[in-house]
């Protein structure tokens, strides 16, 4: 099977079979790209995902190498966020700061598969709260002043029965 | 080695979930509701613009038709928010006031620059164009033209238009010719609903000399379409021959046909040969001589008649209702609407069984009998006995979906045959039993005002919103008891202003 070398941020080299890297569009266009094979000693560098993140992404993309490709996304409906497999969901048992980095990852290397289960994660940890419960789950800081505030308030309700 | 440009400097990310990129906003935004989606977008500024992503906003209507202090904000924000993102604008505007007037002009103005614009729906509250607090040298005919003015830049800047609705405006109708032109120019492929029928404020106005139809062959895509009855003789039933895509016409009787040369069987049957799916609705308005005509010279037996609406012609036509059973695969829903104290034949129901008269049955329950596929029925203004209504829901069970009466209407039946009075809880246990979901009469203060104070309110007011689905995508989902509902209750309609994208968009014929 081919192999691919992958170098993180901070220099780390993986070596991985091309059918578990090519989750990755990102990857599979580089190397499609670039006509590589497995005679090249090529290194493909990831500048923007660290070892820690590209080992999670590589420990993902294994267990779901084989997977049909995910549905093309419907607009307009709300998706289901309650389908996420057992597997994932222990693999996403991570703290707040890993599934930052995991969803940019998922987004650079443009893994669909990756994005659609981090994404799910992080509403499921949106969902049923107040603002202010979802800015302290994420630690978001409020930067609307108290005229905004009051002008959001208004457009919420203007905007409530969509 | 590889080429340079795989060798990005790394971007710094600091934890600050405020910051994740727009495209991954959107996507964790896609998988929460609506009013999840409203709560994150209040945390900070960044992921208040998840909010604004067009894709929530493809279908709008926009509130202007009540201008208080308040709703004016919200007519302003939803114009500066929405005018250049929606997609399918519904404009629910007052047609009586100066200041809803401006507003509308605000909006239309921003739509002209909206390229993603589809559709307009105009959806005033009355048919006249008469701003009552506007300058003096405002009038119907100089309204009319700005509107038409309007309507004409939109047809011209955007690409694909798809449907238009002139909201029944018949001043604005005047204009039909041109409009049609630009559209055949622009649009001719793409144009997929266009409402032109009107409403008019008094049946014998004026109106266009002629239609040229003959633009009207090449939309290609044309699904639905609603035109006055003056306009439709066979020529142009022959011309709508071209546009295969057709789905539903819905036409509108005003008063006096006389002078209307009808149509034949052999029109209507070239028609739906070439359109095998298309549907008619009638609609039958303040029109007290086309109403005793229906069954002599309107109605054919070859039109895909699906609903007959009859409102405000003071007249039950017994042998019309009789004759309906010419439509018993098609005919789907059925109204007959009167206000009360104006219809001089509001007993006539009652009076069937009048020993004087000859045992007749009551029309209603030979349409119910004979027309298996009668979802909806809707009867105001008329006495009758609630056994009848029973009958009809025996006859039709869970096919029947809506009947809307007024309790006051429904009558114990005096028969000395019957032995027991059927109380009014009875009659709605058994409809509800019948009908497979919870069914019960109207109260009078659930109606429209106009049903009881004709001289105070304007009819228009309860017929534009009916009048001005007719031409929406299923017109069937729109839930029916709002509308006649009174003027509270269709308030809240207004001011809650959207519409659900899926209630409307989902099952859509032309999705």
């Amino acid at each position: 099977m081919p192999k691919i070398r992958l170098q993180s941020c901070d220099n780390d080299i993986f070596e991985v079979d091309y059918d578990v890297a090519k989750c990755s569009t990102t990857i599979k266009t580089m190397v499609d790209d670039l006509g590589l094979d497995d005679n090249d000693d090529e290194i493909v560098p990831l500048p923007n995902v660290n070892s820690a993140i590209l080992r999670k992404v590589i420990q993902w993309a294994t267990q779901h190498k084989d997977d049909p490709p995910p549905p093309e996304d419907e607009d307009n409906r709300e998706k289901r966020t309650d389908d996420i497999s057992s597997w994932d969901s222990d693999f996403l048992k991570v703290d707040q700061g890993t599934l930052f980095e995991l969803i940019l990852a998922a987004n650079y290397l443009d893994i669909k598969g990756l994005l659609d289960v981090t994404c799910k994660t992080v509403a499921n940890m949106i969902k049923g709260k107040t603002p202010e419960e979802i800015r302290k789950t994420f630690n978001i800081k409020n930067d609307f002043t108290t005229e905004e505030e009051e002008q959001i308030r208004r457009e919420n309700e203007w905007c409530e029965d969509k | 080695m590889l080429p340079k440009k795989y060798h990005k400097r790394r971007i710094k990310y600091s934890n600050d979930w405020s910051q994740l990129p727009n495209v991954v906003l959107d996507h964790v935004f896609s998988y929460l509701s609506w009013s999840d989606k409203v709560k994150a977008s209040s945390t900070c500024k960044r992921w208040r613009t998840g909010l604004y992503h067009p894709r929530y906003w493809e279908t709008v209507s926009f509130p202007l038709s009540e201008l208080n202090d308040k709703n004016k904000e919200k007519a302003r924000y939803f114009i500066q928010a929405f005018g250049k993102i929606v997609k399918y604008a519904n404009i629910y505007f007052n047609s009586t006031d100066f200041k809803s007037y401006s507003v509308t002009d605000e909006l239309l103005y921003a739509l002209r620059d909206n390229m993603r614009l589809k559709k307009l729906m105009l959806i005033p509250t009355h048919c006249a164009l008469f701003p009552i607090n506007g300058p003096c040298n405002s009038s119907a005919t100089l309204n009319a033209s700005w509107l038409y003015y309007h309507i004409l830049s939109i047809l011209r800047n955007t690409d694909k238009f798809e449907e238009l609705s002139i909201g029944c405006l018949n001043d604005v109708a005047m204009y039909s010719n041109k409009l049609l032109k630009i559209i055949a120019d622009y649009h001719s492929k793409s144009i997929r609903a266009l409402g032109f029928a009107t409403l008019k404020c008094d049946p014998d106005e004026h109106i266009l000399d002629s239609l040229n139809y003959g633009y009207i062959q090449n939309f290609t895509n044309l699904q639905v379409l609603s035109v006055n009855y003056d306009y439709v003789d066979d020529q142009f039933l022959q011309i709508l021959c071209n546009c295969m895509s057709l789905k539903r016409i819905v036409i509108h009787i005003h008063s006096n046909i006389k002078i209307h040369p009808g149509t034949s069987e052999e029109a209507w049957r070239q028609l739906t040969k070439y359109c095998p799916k298309l549907e008619l609705r009638l609609n039958v308005i303040h029109a007290y001589y086309a109403v005793l005509d229906l069954h002599t010279s309107i109605l054919k037996k070859s039109m895909p008649l699906t609903h007959l609406r009859v409102f405000f012609c003071e007249k039950l036509n017994s042998e019309a209702l009789n004759s309906l059973h010419m439509y018993q695969n098609s005919l789907k829903s059925l109204w007959w609407v009167d206000a009360p104290i104006y219809s001089s034949d509001c007993n006539v129901l009652l009076k069937l069984n009048d020993p004087s008269n000859g045992v007749r049955m009551n029309p209603f329950i030979f349409v119910a009998w004979r027309c298996t596929n009668l979802e909806e029925l809707v009867l105001f203004g008329y006495n009758y006995f609630a056994d009848d209504l029973c009958a009809i829901s025996r006859l039709r069970g869970p096919v029947l979906k809506q009947v809307s009466v007024l309790r006051s209407e429904m009558h114990e039946s005096t028969d000395e045959w019957s032995y027991h009075q059927t109380s009014s809880k009875e009659i709605q246990e058994e409809m509800s039993r019948r009908m497979g979901r919870p069914w019960k009469p109207l109260k009078k203060c659930e109606l429209h005002p106009v049903f009881f104070s004709p001289e105070k309110y304007d009819s228009a007011e309860y017929l534009l919103p009916i009048l001005c689905k007719d031409i929406e995508g299923n017109a069937n989902e729109v839930h029916f008891s709002l509308y006649h509902g009174c003027f509270e209750s269709r308030n809240i309609n207004y001011t809650l202003g959207f519409e659900k994208v899926t209630h409307y968009r989902a099952g859509c014929s032309h999705r």
